[in-house]
């Protein structure tokens, strides 16, 4: 092997270096596109899943009020019209018989059943379909609600700052979320007051449900249908929402905000 | 004198309500004649060859309905007086059908002695009022035009006021010392001036234009 001069050697150090420093060039090139192609297409990855996502959710929360709107109107027409005939059949009965003693007594009771049921159908297909919602929109139908569970041990509630009349399928999902809260805090909170606030800022609406009862832990780890239901609506509404303590340390106090779309809207806007 | 007994169909597509219904009407002292029909249609058919008193209708019926059915009676038979059974009691449905010309509306948990008045009321005084009734006219709110209202002649409106305090037309006419007949040319130019069908909204008219409160 012939020997090689000092030249011919630096030669080809440097040229080899040249060409090693190229393709390391190269290589880090190639890796910082790969890398950013990847990226995007990870970001439209997340885009589509989320977007598949709330298809998803539009699609269960669309097809859960169907149901509801079912059943409210088959509790309605159906077993509240057969209520009425047996109503009207027993009163025939009293009308046309001297009941005396037990036999009167087993009326008054059975006739009372038979109102108690009406009521109670009435009042389940209300809460499955708030009647008219579409027509009074959300202000109205919330300030219903809490008149609604207005009772002996509970005083419900209700204030609004500034107006807006809001009756879209947006509206109704915030409506639901309102129902369900205020029906937990009902169910389990053993609260005596509970305020349901609602204010419409300029392109968002506030809400505040707030309760003095026994409060809630915050573990981050509620599960139940009820709540599930609360989440995904959210979700939809791309809203958010917290749980705190109201300034009078007794109770809970759950916020909402929730984005309002402007433009894309035909319902008028007036701030009070 | 013994009044003129009350002819009364129903139309209501549940059998066993139709059947209570009849049963229960015929315990009632001024009831004559009961039909029954299963859906709008077929009470419109029956009204085709003679016109009842008064109708009791279902507002959820298939084939024909409450609100469809109640519009046609209103149109072709305006004599003949509506009550409307329901479990729909929501103010902004009660309003939609004062304005279609029902006369009374009773829910479908109301006591027999409720439907009896009832029936009486709007067939002596072309409307029965309410809780039912008067929560949905409180909601209607209040107008501010005040055109028609005007229109009105000063004898006009006294007897707007009359028929608002639940008088019948024989006890209006007494009172006014007219005839019956003209009480009731009185009161159609009235129905005409104001717009509207029958007396259930010449008192939301009133009730509107603050000429008296609930």
């Amino acid at each position: 092997m012939a020997e090689l001069s000092e030249s011919e050697t630096i030669f080809i150090i440097l040229t080899s270096s040249a060409g090693m420093l190229l393709l390391v060039g190269a290589i880090g090139i190639f890796i910082l596109f790969y890398q950013k192609r990847m990226f995007k297409m990870r970001l439209k990855n997340i885009e589509t899943e989320q977007e598949y996502e709330q298809n998803m959710i539009k699609a269960q929360l669309k097809s859960q009020e169907q149901e509801r709107n079912r059943i409210g109107a088959d509790l309605h027409d159906s077993l509240g019209s057969l209520l009425w005939a047996a109503k009207i059949n027993s009163s025939f009965i009293q009308r046309t018989t001297d009941l005396q003693g037990e036999a009167k007594k087993s009326y008054d009771e059975l006739i009372q059943i038979l109102d108690q049921s009406i009521e109670s159908v009435r009042r389940i297909s209300w809460e499955l379909t708030p009647e008219a919602f579409q027509h009074i929109g959300f202000s109205k139908s919330v300030e219903k609600l809490c008149q609604r569970f207005n009772q002996q041990h509970l005083t419900v509630s209700f204030t609004e700052m500034g107006t807006y009349n809001w009756n879209n399928d947006d509206a109704i999902h915030a409506y639901r979320i309102i129902q369900e809260l205020v029906s937990n805090s009902i169910k389990h909170a053993n609260a005596t007051l509970l305020n349901v606030s609602i204010q419409w800022m300029e392109n968002r609406l506030l809400i505040f449900v707030q309760d003095n009862g026994i409060g809630f832990t915050l573990d981050g780890n509620r599960t139940g249908v009820g709540w599930w239901n609360i989440q995904q609506r959210i979700k939809r509404l791309n809203a958010q929402i917290s749980m705190g303590i109201p300034p009078t340390h007794q109770g809970s106090r759950i916020s909402i905000i929730i984005p309002l779309e402007h433009g894309t809207e035909k319902n008028q806007r007036v701030l009070g | 004198m013994e009044p003129k007994k009350i002819n009364v169909y129903l139309a209501d597509d549940h059998n066993v309500v139709r059947k209570g219904m009849i049963r229960l009407l015929g315990t009632f002292a001024r009831v004559g004649r009961v039909k029954e029909a299963a859906n709008g249609k077929e009470l419109l058919a029956l009204m085709a060859y003679d016109q009842p008193d008064a109708v009791i209708l279902d507002v959820e019926m298939p084939v024909m309905g409450g609100i469809e059915t109640g519009k046609r009676i209103a149109d072709s038979f305006p004599n003949v007086k509506m009550l409307i059974l329901t479990m729909h009691t929501e103010e902004v449905f009660i309003n939609k059908l004062v304005d279609i010309g029902i006369h009374g509306f009773l829910s479908k948990s109301a006591e027999p002695e409720e439907v009896e008045r009832a029936l009486y009321s709007v067939v002596d005084k072309d409307f029965y009022k309410n809780e039912i009734f008067d929560r949905a006219i409180a909601m209607a709110g209040h107008s501010n035009v005040e055109d028609k209202y005007s229109k009105l002649t000063t004898r006009e409106i006294e007897i707007l006021l009359l028929i608002c305090q639940e008088l019948t037309p024989g006890e209006i006419s007494e009172r006014l010392q007219i005839s019956e007949k003209t009480f009731f040319n009185h009161r159609s130019h009235i129905l005409t001036k104001t717009g509207v069908r029958n007396n259930v909204g010449l008192i939301r008219f009133a009730l509107q234009r603050r000429l008296i409160a609930i």
